[in-house]
């Protein structure tokens, strides 16, 4: 024992504990590769989950979960953090959330306090501004998601405009910046922090969440509380939120200025070549819609109805239809929606397909949401792999 | 079933201590240039940060360093960060 390298002791070790790399892999199908991921269920509080990053963790969940439930369990819902200073353990009599800045009261919250306000409680879709970028071509560096970069929760909470109000928001405030518990492990470097203008943090719907799906947040989703911006990117959903405060300025930080922008152009779309154009923060969510009951390369059975399904996002909007097509985009066939949970909720849809064709077969799902946006069917592009949109394609055979 | 949760959870308005322990991180660079990258690289992030990246050039790689010293305060020093962007191209060529 005394004689092996560090290497495979850590090996062997890791082997006998249930290591983070397992050895069941998945095939992201992603151009060019690499696209093979472990999959593995070390995580807390976590099940079997993609692994894209052991640290700081991006977990990915894999596609037949959305398949089978509408609600993201929380031992499957996806994970990432920036960071890799991440608390491992929550005191909660010991917790404090922080509202400062520009307001009348600076309040240091227990969690009695803050749960006994007011309760809310909706549906809401949190997904990464980069999820699918791993299909983005030509490709851009980042986290190499497939479409596991999201996940669907009924989360429980408290109104960010009643916290505010506790403080008392001065007049002259402009926007309002969160942060969390979890820290660079560098000297220097930007703190992960996210602003929302002022109206939009007191608009009644951004809430302070403590419970995702019924249960109090896995860690690993931002326990104990995180923030919840229905309809908007995951970008400013902090987690482990700990620190409020109220500017009376514009947020001029990193993460707002430099990163997690987008072209400011037409489907935040721009040219591979392109360099001067504007840009902004990615912010709302656009709709799109994912077939969950065939796989890439999946075979059917020929002169059997086929059975198609999935779940489609409004964005910011609720769904109003999902048209599917078995033909590469030729014609449209409007979807069967399943029960509206609300505008910011994944929603099912189904559709059989009497007598499909024999032979390999293009399926494509296009959402149009309530405010008649609906999915191109060519892929827009930009250098950071943002908001993906494009009516997903499914290759299959039918034989 | 949640408003039951929920009724429990106004009879006892807190949330309960917790404390989970992350997997280890076994997975480091192997190869020639193993050393510089384990020296610079997987101190902030794992190797798979690397690793699954679409195949990059060294110029693209030169601008990821760039990117990790200035913006991430990474601790680079000169020489490595020249040595590095064809290192990391090496690296997820193997």
């Amino acid at each position: 024992m005394h004689a092996l390298p560090r290497r495979t002791v850590l090996l062997g070790a890791a082997a006998l504990a249930g290591t983070a790399r397992a050895q069941r892999t998945i095939d992201l199908g992603l151009p060019g590769g690499p696209s093979e991921r472990p999959l593995g269920s070390a995580f807390p509080q976590k099940g079997e989950m993609i692994i894209q990053r052991v640290r700081p963790p991006l977990l990915e969940t894999p596609m037949e979960v959305f398949d089978r439930h509408l609600f993201t369990p929380n031992d499957r819902f996806f994970v990432r953090w920036h960071w890799g200073d991440l608390p491992t353990a929550i005191e909660p009599a010991a917790f404090r959330l922080k509202v400062h800045g520009a307001v009348a009261r600076p309040l240091s919250l227990t969690l009695d306090r803050l749960l006994a306000l007011p309760r809310i409680d909706y549906a809401a879709v949190n997904q990464c501004a980069g999820n699918s970028r791993g299909l983005f071509e030509p490709r851009v560096p980042g986290a190499q998601w497939r479409h596991g970069a999201m996940g669907n929760a009924r989360w429980t909470g408290v109104r960010l405009r009643d916290v505010l109000d506790l403080a008392g928001v001065r007049p002259g405030a402009l926007a309002v910046r969160f942060a969390g518990l979890d820290q660079p492990l560098v000297d220097g470097a930007p703190d992960y922090r996210k602003s929302l203008a002022l109206d939009h943090a007191r608009d009644g719907e951004v809430m302070l969440a403590f419970l995702q799906n019924g249960e109090p947040l896995p860690l690993l989703n931002g326990y104990p509380l995180r923030l919840v911006v229905p309809g908007w990117f995951s970008t400013y959903w902090v987690k482990m939120l700990s620190d409020i405060e109220v500017l009376d300025r514009q947020d001029d930080d990193y993460w707002m200025t430099k990163a997690y922008r987008i072209p400011d152009t037409p489907g935040a779309n721009v040219a591979p070549e392109a360099k001067a154009y504007p840009t902004k923060p990615v912010t709302r969510m656009v709709p799109r819609a994912w077939i969950t009951s065939h796989a890439d390369g999946a075979r059917a059975p020929a002169g059997r109805p086929l059975a198609l399904r999935g779940i489609a996002l409004g964005g910011d909007r609720g769904v109003a239809r999902v048209e599917l097509s078995t033909d590469g985009g030729r014609s449209w066939t409007a979807a069967v929606l399943g029960p509206d949970e609300g505008r910011y909720s994944f929603r099912r849809f189904e559709h059989v397909v009497l007598a499909p064709a024999a032979g390999p077969i293009v399926l494509l799902a296009r959402c149009t949401n309530q405010a008649g946006e609906s999915q191109p069917l060519e892929p827009n592009w930009n250098p950071s792999g943002y908001l993906r949109r494009v009516a997903e394609s499914v290759r299959i055979t039918i034989a | 079933m949640k408003s039951l949760l929920l009724a429990l959870l106004l009879a006892a308005p807190t949330l309960p201590p917790v404390s989970v322990t992350l997997p280890d991180d076994d997975a480091i660079f192997a190869g020639p240039d193993a050393d510089l990258l384990n020296a610079n690289c997987t101190a902030c992030h794992s190797s798979e940060m690397v690793l699954t990246q679409p195949l990059m050039t060294e110029q693209a790689w030169a601008a990821s360093v760039a990117k990790m010293r200035t913006i991430y305060k990474a601790p680079i020093e000169d020489a490595d960060a020249a040595a590095l962007p064809a290192a990391l191209a090496r690296a997820q060529r193997r």
